[in-house]
């Protein structure tokens, strides 16, 4: 931290030596395509699988309600208690982009077949404006985001550069800027 | 994503194992000279920092390959039409701009290829 580091990766990057999560496809891979929300704000007020599951090779559809019946909400790393954050929108989605459901088919179709799964949405007011607190009857469910807040949390630029970093940990050593993805086999034993 | 006759395409519209009418194709690896030297585009994505988890670089380094050969001073609106379509999800693209006009430059004023020995970086990948 602070000290300007050679970038290894680099040239690997810029000669097309990358390798990616995608790259590695052990036996029995699956891949999955997303369903995005159009809608920065929408109830989901149905979606249709049926199209979807008859395509070739198709193994299955999950949408949000049915990963929240088998799962917990993932952890929340801002101050937000009343937002339950999860892999797959629930009800509502609530940014452009969310992911509504997910399917598993064959993986050519992965990327582009996504629109077989219909999703039927009801468009909700929005804020386009990160200061929209004063915009009202939007995001009724993320009312104590923490833009919203009487007491919002402050950040402030440190020392970096002479190490007296706020949070008094220095890291040192090699790392990886972007996350390393391993590819798993789930194993059930006994 | 590859270039054909300087042009730069898809590798999805030009598949490069198919033949492509006797022209020569170059894709990403074969930018770099034989003995590892990255063209001055490649270096110059490097110097400016201008990418970071590296999935859109080969196209992007491609196209500028392409834009430079036809265009060797391009403004801003000829290098945002050249990476238009080319979508980068971390780095952003004022960095890939800059790396753009950087090549430019040293292209101009020194056709020189980078001297930046990848296999030494890199180790033999």
């Amino acid at each position: 931290m602070s000290r300007a580091a050679p970038l290894r990766e680099d040239p690997r990057f810029v000669t097309g030596r990358g390798r990616y999560a995608a790259d590695i496809t052990p036996a029995g891979t699956l891949h999955i395509g997303l369903v995005t929300s159009p809608h920065a704000h929408a109830r989901i007020e149905a979606i249709t699988v049926e199209e979807a599951l008859r395509v070739d090779g198709v193994v299955a559809v999950l949408t949000g309600a049915e990963l929240a019946k088998e799962t917990a909400p993932l952890r929340q790393y801002l101050d937000t208690p009343d937002i339950e954050w999860r892999p797959l929108a629930v009800e509502e989605t609530r940014y452009a982009g969310e992911w509504v459901p997910l399917w598993l088919p064959p993986r050519g179709e992965a990327e582009d077949g996504a629109e077989l799964v219909e999703v039927d949405y009801e468009p909700l007011p929005a804020i386009l404006d990160p200061e929209g607190r004063h915009q009202t009857g939007c995001a009724a469910r993320a009312r104590r985001a923490w833009h919203e807040r009487d007491d919002p949390p402050e950040f402030a630029w440190g020392d970096v550069g002479g190490r007296s970093h706020p949070l008094g940990r220095v890291v040192e050593g090699p790392g990886a800027l972007e996350p390393q993805t391993p590819p798993c086999r789930w194993k059930t034993f006994g | 994503m590859h270039g054909a006759a300087g042009r730069r395409t898809g590798a999805v519209v030009h598949p490069a194992r198919r033949p492509v009418d006797g022209h020569e194709v170059t894709t990403i690896e074969g930018l770099a000279e034989p003995g590892g030297r990255l063209s001055v585009v490649q270096d110059a994505f490097c110097q400016s920092h201008a990418l970071q988890c590296g999935f859109c670089t080969p196209g992007m380094v491609l196209a500028v390959e392409a834009l430079l050969r036809a265009t060797p001073a391009p403004d801003r609106r000829e290098i945002d039409e050249a990476l238009g379509g080319n979508i980068c999800r971390c780095t952003g693209y004022v960095q890939i701009r800059e790396a753009v006009r950087y090549a430019a430059g040293r292209i101009r004023a020194d056709a020189d290829k980078a001297a930046v020995d990848v296999e030494a970086v890199v180790g033999g990948g």
